[in-house]
């Protein structure tokens, strides 16, 4: 590092993106079976999420790793070349984070010796945004910084995949992703980025077990979302304020915006999502959501992969990655 | 523009434990292990703190310190990032102690995230970030910086290092403040040694082995830690103080006091001959009465140093750390 003289006014942006979905297929069949809930309560539920991909290794780390690498690859760039390697992973990793941190084992995983390792948590999906925000900021003002390389890997707990099964909120897959931002970028151009936190929903989506408070209570190892905590009208209208805001910033409307992009929670958080937004094609990445289920920030990147796909060959235009965090944390980042 | 440290607090709980008491209590080995050194006889810490509060209580408590130190308010803060570097209430990344730190000091305006990294150095992680943030965007001006730790009960010693002690260290960050003003940072990773020192949790539970509290105890890849930390450590101390020095254009005589880790005395003894530092410019009292506070350590060590006057207005200081994980990190500040 570090500090530079003047903050650089070029342009950040994503280089490339890249995901790895583990090869064997869980059929929301068989995880009912395996974890005794009624498939016609899924329906019910309007999850819309047709199966999910399983991750059978011992290392939760490996997805991240095999997506780091095609990432680079993707970029024509060496590991040699990343400046900052940054861990926006949600659930347990390797072992138990803080004390342990995967973007430590990814530098060393491919080479990228230059790099130091970061990480950002407790932010669900919108940790992904966070670490955009520290990015761009990094490498706008950090004479150590031009490249960064963006990771995550969430591996779902055994039997944990349907969450809250009292009444499903979604069900949740396996996966990794991994993303190059630069300030030499010319496709994916960051914009501005926003995030907001409720304190008082700060354990709305949490794994009670395992911890300091509950170390040896195996029952309570499982993600779950406190309904009594997730407001659904004031975390969408936290979004659709911090939306705003990142549009205001930009110097445009929120009505220039032409694509939202959000995670792939459920179809009914979809239909919220789309109601919001005033979304003329209401589920556009909703064959990622029923593929894959809800993989948290990985989500974002492979929707945000095909955005890019869908743009080919079309003039620039304006969109907005976005994460409610289910009330806690929310996000947006808006992308040119 | 300049940022500067307005205000840096710590809390240690009032209770104590003899640290001879907590080695028999772990079965730390007795006799030499490197170099004529006897962990048991040579560590240099008499007493550590320990509490039975969460981690979470720990940071909360912290953090009230330093914005009554500070003198601003809660909602005068932008950011807050939690530098925790042990397992905490909950699990993380999952959790982190910053939303509850957000509620208890009212910084209803402040975005909260937790540095997953860096160990000990994740104070120099979490200060880099905050820093990088603060002067590329107009909108952040008050940066609150916190952790807390508490130990599990029968894995405070971490052998052959130091001896752990609860508590926690915080800071507020601010632009045009001329305290303590940030003259560069400097963090190197390597990241080979992410494993010597882990923590397994229940998620590493083995299909026959009980769920108990000794999955979240610290362990250390002894072999890796020799091979690899060991022979090193001075090395990259060199190597992030010269890099560091070396762009602010300073030398090691420019240095008025470094603040350094409170792990042991040879650990210490060390430090200061590797780097041909004079023992009375590097914060070592509090290794006796209260071992070492993981990351909080940085935070405390500069504290008392200005409350005992070794810190003073207009000295050059360098606060400099390694972390698991494994890290070397190094800032140097204006006084």
């Amino acid at each position: 590092m570090t500090d530079k003289k003047s903050v650089s006014s070029s342009a950040v942006g994503i280089v490339a993106m890249a995901c790895c979905f583990p090869e064997k297929i869980l059929p929301i069949s068989e995880i009912c079976l395996q974890e005794g809930i009624d498939p016609d309560f899924i329906l019910e539920n309007e999850l819309d999420i047709g199966q999910v991909r399983v991750f059978e290794g011992e290392w939760r780390s490996d997805p991240a790793v095999a997506a780091a690498k095609e990432c680079l690859s993707r970029a024509g760039l060496k590991p040699t070349d990343i400046d900052v390697i940054v861990d926006f992973s949600v659930l347990p990793q390797d072992y138990v984070v803080p004390a342990w941190s995967m973007s430590n084992k990814i530098q060393y995983d491919i080479g990228a010796e230059h790099a130091f390792n970061i990480g950002f948590g407790g932010g669900g999906v919108t940790n992904l945004l966070a670490a955009f925000k520290f990015v761009s900021a990094l490498i706008k003002a950090d004479d150590g910084v031009r490249t960064a390389l963006l990771i995550a890997s969430d591996v779902s707990i055994p039997r944990n995949r349907v969450i809250n099964p009292d009444q499903p909120m979604t069900i949740l897959g396996d996966g990794a992703s991994a993303l190059i931002v630069s300030d030499s970028a010319d496709v994916l151009e960051i914009l501005e980025t926003e995030i907001s936190s409720d304190s008082s929903r700060h354990d709305v989506f949490n794994i009670p077990g395992g911890g300091l408070a509950h170390p040896d209570r195996i029952d309570l190892y499982r993600v779950k979302i406190d309904p009594l905590k997730y407001s659904v009208s004031s975390s969408f209208d936290a979004l659709k304020q911090l939306s705003r805001k990142a549009a205001d910033l930009a110097g445009i409307s929120l009505d220039e915006v032409n694509h939202f992009i959000g995670p792939n929670i459920s179809g009914k958080d979809q239909s919220r999502f789309a109601e919001l937004f005033h979304l003329s094609d209401a589920d556009p990445f909703g064959k990622n959501r029923r593929q894959y289920g809800h993989v948290q920030a990985t989500d974002l990147v492979i929707n945000l992969s095909d955005f890019l796909e869908m743009q080919a060959g079309r003039k620039r235009e304006f969109g907005l990655v976005c994460s409610h965090g289910w009330g806690h944390s929310s996000g947006a980042m808006l992308i040119k | 523009m300049d940022i500067g440290i307005l205000a840096e607090a710590y809390y240690l709980p009032p209770s104590k434990k003899k640290v001879q008491d907590i080695l028999d209590a772990e079965n730390i080995p007795f006799g030499t292990f490197a170099k004529n050194v006897d962990f048991r006889r040579d560590i240099g810490i008499e007493e550590v703190h320990v509490t039975d509060e969460m981690p979470s209580e720990v940071a909360v408590k912290t953090a009230k310190n330093v914005i009554s130190k500070s003198g601003i308010s809660g909602s005068e803060i932008d950011l807050i990032i939690d530098f925790t570097s042990l397992p905490q209430d909950y699990i993380g990344p999952t959790w982190s102690a910053a939303g509850l730190v957000q509620e208890a000091i009212g910084a209803d305006r402040a975005f909260c995230t937790a540095l997953t990294v860096g160990g000990c150095a994740s104070y120099h992680f979490a200060m880099r970030s905050a820093l990088a943030l603060m002067r590329s965007d107009e909108k952040i001006n008050t940066v609150l910086l916190v952790a807390g730790d508490r130990t599990p009960d029968l894995n405070k010693t971490y052998y052959p290092i130091t001896v752990a002690s609860d508590g926690g260290g915080a800071l507020i960050l601010k632009k045009g403040c001329d305290r303590a003003v940030i003259l560069g940072i400097e963090t190197i990773s390597i990241g080979r040694l992410h494993d010597v020192w882990y923590v397994p949790g229940l998620g590493r539970k083995k299909p026959d082995e009980e769920a108990s509290e000794t999955l979240i105890h610290m362990y250390c890849n002894m072999k890796k830690f020799n091979e690899g930390v060991i022979i090193r450590n001075f090395f990259m101390f060199r190597k992030v103080i010269n890099k560091l020095l070396s762009r602010i254009g300073m030398t090691m005589d420019d240095i008025d006091y470094f603040v350094y880790p409170t792990f042991s005395t040879w650990d210490q003894k060390y430090f200061c001959e590797a780097l041909n530092i004079p023992r009375e410019k590097v914060s070592t009292e509090g290794l006796r009465h209260r071992g070492h506070v993981q990351e909080s350590d940085m935070v405390i060590n500069y504290a008392r140093a200005v409350e005992d006057g070794a810190i003073k207005k207009g000295d050059i200081v360098m606060v400099v750390s390694n972390g698991a994980g494994f890290a070397w990190s190094a800032v140097v500040v204006r006084h």
